[in-house]
């Protein structure tokens, strides 16, 4: 019997990723100790770290062989070499090592996405990168990797004479668990030399043998002084199949043959992959639970359980007494339900720091391309968020410190002369404030040039040449598509594709993004997202018999308008004034073309709602209340409804449809539109 | 393969009987495929969708999923008829598609077999032959069995009935 492997390649691949970001986190922190310091100095790495890394690449190289990606199992095979280099301190710890270690860490990533993706060949730029990596080891072995002789003879460096002897017998039912001893000795052949002696003594007679069962030993001469634990590691799949005996020779020349015993375990090292505390970009299909969170729901479900059960037996005999009873149960099952419900959404929820986790490695790229220090001060990280949330600000939040670090910190000489201590501070905080998470993304630069940024926006056309804007206004524009100030495109930014993208991003959430900024001080870009996309708070309305909803994150005001205070410019439109400002209003009974007695502002009310930093308001009849409301999708058994996001059901089983904000502010900020309607939904 | 064997197949495929439920709408009785046929239930209020078409009269709440309801009388450009207590929406279920369809009244469930259909005549009348499965003669009255699929497919709303103005000649053939 064989087992498929493949069925295990999935979760190679996601420890893989895991390992790589955990790799890539540690050799951050080892060059953040380093920061301020040159990049060709030496330092002491930390040896804690170093095993991480190292763990990292062995796990990704022990894993690789035994699903046979040889093209990742060859790199990580030299990159482990290396590594060990460092932890022997045959090799000089630098920032540009990190720099180095940073890059293989990309290609590793590289090959086994390429592996996830079928594809088992090696690209010629990581093999170049696979060659110069070797030549730093100080081996003159540079050819190209893919061949596994040439890296054999690259671990022959150490003229060490003690190596080990290994007396392997597997267990006679060994193949019937997948495992293969020719693939064991095989991946013992890329740790190093050796040579290997086949016992057939126990073969039985032609007519007794079953196929399926092994009846060979191997006694293994390994010539590299290696760690014990390495070699046990080749073997770890099969330490239940087998005996097992790994002996350091003493003298070369004398071959140890002792059988005695089982796999005794030493005090050495184990070499399990780190534990996947951190996540990848990756969307991954699947959510890890923490156990808590599971125990708590089953918990819940128990409490369910027994109230179903009380108040099931008090509708047995309802009498006047036992009302109260019933009560005292319904308000229990209210409290179960509750409960029972933020437990279940809780499941979809992670931490912020999935999404964060990526910032270190954009600042110190962009920053030692631009030759800036910059320190990044990451807090809240602990702050959890829908799934589907995290998954997709993650590019936003790149492009945003990527900015921080491109246009808003001053180079080292500007700072020191604007009297700014030399390195600069990126602070991203995340919190949660109600039911939306905020993160804040702080810089302390020169601000933005509200100068450039106006004259740029004129040359463009995007505002008229002497349009009055406050500097808020002049801010804002860095969200409209098209507008980049960097003055020359950079490998960093600046290729016109920018802030717009971050805000269409964010308010495909159903969440919003502010930009504050004092010149000279910095800064400061605020992000506000819904904790959920499966429940949010809306504003409950009532237009004619209808109820609608406004999600409340889009709800800035809402206010009493008598008739006469609405001013009606030439071309038909109408304004509302509000806080200085006159904005545009919509009359919701219109659009929807619905019956209702309320047809002026002074009998109803106006709702003044934000979307893409827009603000219209919305005339309605009345205020029916603020309450949580579940979304559920139109689309499922009906289609897309323009202006309508999704809808829920209200406590009365009744269907309420929620507003999409965006739309109807964008329908009324159309140029060219001929009274405000809505595409027929035909 | 002997021909005499497919040929009495053929015989039981045409013999084969399939169950119908039946409506009615304005005096016409009308069958659908009982195994499209989700569940029967009595009319309620229901939401209305702004800026869709006249015979979408909203949106329902069916335990948790939202449905759209369409209104068959207005789909097949019928009089409009106030709804009373014999009201009632079928839900049918399209390739996973919830749909809920009002109808005047369902009848009763029938056997038809293939063999009892006739072809869809061209006549002059309300109703695109395009929904119309075939016709059945029952209990001395004629029953049209309609192409359920077609009728509540909401991306397809626009071909409503064979003319758009009832009592003119259809321009179909």
């Amino acid at each position: 019997m064989v087992i498929d492997l493949t069925q295990f390649h999935q979760t190679f691949f996601e420890e893989s990723l895991e390992a790589l970001s955990d790799m890539e986190a540690e050799l951050l922190r080892l060059d953040s100790q380093m920061s301020g310091r040159r990049f060709s100095d030496e330092f002491k790495a930390n040896n804690e770290s170093l095993n991480i890394i190292f763990r990292a690449v062995h796990s990704i190289k022990g894993g690789s062989s035994t699903f046979g990606f040889e093209v990742v199992a060859n790199f990580s095979h030299v990159l482990e070499n290396l590594l060990d280099d460092i932890r022997e301190n045959r090799c000089k710890t630098t920032r540009d090592l990190i720099s180095i270690l940073l890059q293989s860490c990309d290609c590793l990533r590289t090959l086994v996405q390429n592996a996830q993706n079928g594809i088992n060949t090696l690209p010629t730029d990581i093999n170049d990168f696979q060659i110069k990596l070797e030549k730093l080891r100080g081996t003159n072995c540079a050819v190209p990797l893919d061949r596994r002789k040439n890296i054999r003879s690259i671990d022959n460096f150490n003229d060490s004479k003690t190596g080990w002897n290994i007396s392997f017998t597997p267990n006679r039912d060994m193949l019937s668990t997948g495992n293969d001893p020719v693939r064991i000795i095989r991946a013992l052949t890329q740790l190093g030399k050796i040579r290997s002696i086949l016992n057939i003594n126990s073969l039985p007679s032609w007519k007794n043998i079953n196929p399926e069962d092994i009846y060979l030993s191997w006694d293994i001469d390994f010539f590299e002084p290696i760690k014990k634990s390495m070699l046990e590691n080749v073997f770890s799949w099969v330490e239940d199949d087998c005996v097992l005996n790994i002996i350091q020779k003493k003298d070369p020349q004398k071959s140890s043959t002792s059988k005695s015993g089982q796999y005794i375990d030493t005090n050495a090292d184990t070499m399990v992959p780190a534990p996947g505390a951190s996540g990848n970009g990756l969307e991954v299909q699947s959510i890890r639970v923490s156990t808590p969170k599971v125990d708590a729901l089953v918990d819940l479900v128990g409490e369910l359980v027994i109230t179903q059960t009380m108040l099931s037996q008090f509708s047995e005999e309802i009498t006047p007494e036992s009302i109260e009873k019933l009560q005292l149960g319904l308000s229990l099952l209210e409290r179960n339900t509750r409960e029972l419900q933020e437990s279940v959404m809780r499941i979809r929820m992670l931490p912020v720091g999935f999404a964060l986790n990526k910032l270190p490695r954009i600042v110190r790229d962009v920053s030692q391309k631009l030759g800036k220090n910059v320190k990044l001060d990451i807090s809240g990280e602990g702050t959890e968020l829908d799934k589907s949330v995290i998954e997709s600000i993650g590019d936003a939040l790149m492009h945003i410190v990527r900015n921080s670090v491109d246009h808003g910190l001053e180079s080292p000489a500007e700072r020191i002369k604007a009297g700014k201590p030399e390195t600069g501070t990126i602070h991203v905080q995340a919190s949660q404030k109600g039911g939306s998470v905020v993160i804040t993304i702080e810089d302390d630069g020169s601000g933005l040039k509200r100068d450039l940024i106006l004259k740029k926006a004129t040359e463009k056309g995007l505002v008229a040449e002497d349009a009055n804007l406050t500097d808020e206004q002049i801010d804002n524009l860095i969200f409209i598509p098209g507008f980049s100030t960097a003055s020359q495109v950079t490998g960093v930014s600046g290729r016109g594709v920018g802030m717009d993208v971050v805000r269409t991003r964010i308010s495909e959430l159903s969440g919003n993004v502010e930009v504050t900024s004092k010149p000279g001080t910095g800064t400061k870009l605020t992000l506000r997202l819904p904790l959920t996309l499966a429940i949010m708070d809306g504003l409950c309305v009532k237009v004619g018999s209808q109820v609608y909803i406004i999600p409340l994150l889009s709800v800035i005001e809402s206010l009493s308008v008598p008739e006469q205070e609405i001013s009606r410019p030439a071309g038909g439109s109408e304004l509302v004034p509000f806080h200085g400002e006159y904005l545009p209003f919509l009359k919701l009974h219109e659009l929807f073309k619905l019956n209702t007695a309320v047809k002026n502002t002074s009998d109803g009310i106006i709702i003044i709602v934000e979307a893409e930093s827009k603000k219209i308001g919305l005339l309605v009849d009345e205020i029916v209340g603020q309450q949580q409301v579940v979304v559920k999708s139109l689309e499922t058994h009906y289609k897309r409804v323009e202006g309508v996001a999704t809808a829920t059901i209200l406590g009365d089983g009744e269907v309420a449809l929620i507003l999409d904000i965006s739309t109807l502010t964008n329908l009324v900020n159309h140029k060219h539109h001929q009274g405000h309607t809505l595409k027929e939904a035909s | 393969m002997d021909n005499t064997n497919l040929a009495d197949i053929k015989e039981d495929l045409d013999n084969l009987e399939q169950q119908y439920l039946t409506f009615r709408l304005s005096d016409q009785d009308y069958g659908i495929p009982i195994l499209e046929v989700q569940e029967i239930k009595g009319w309620t209020a229901v939401t209305p969708i702004p800026n869709s078409p006249h015979f979408i009269k909203g949106v329902l709440n069916l335990r948790g999923t939202i449905v759209p309801i369409i209104d068959l009388r207005l789909r097949f450009n019928l009089e409009r008829k106030e709804y009373d207590q014999f009201t009632v929406i079928i839900v049918v279920n399209i390739a996973g598609k919830l749909a809920g369809l009002v109808v005047d009244s369902v009848s009763d469930v029938v056997n038809a077999s293939n063999e009892q259909h006739c072809e869809a005549p061209e006549f002059e009348g309300q109703l695109n032959r395009q929904f119309i499965e075939g016709l059945v003669q029952f209990d001395e009255k004629l029953l049209i069995l309609l192409d359920i699929s077609k009728l509540a497919d909401i991306d397809d709303l626009t071909d409503v009935s064979a003319d758009q103005d009832p009592g003119t000649v259809p321009e179909e053939n």
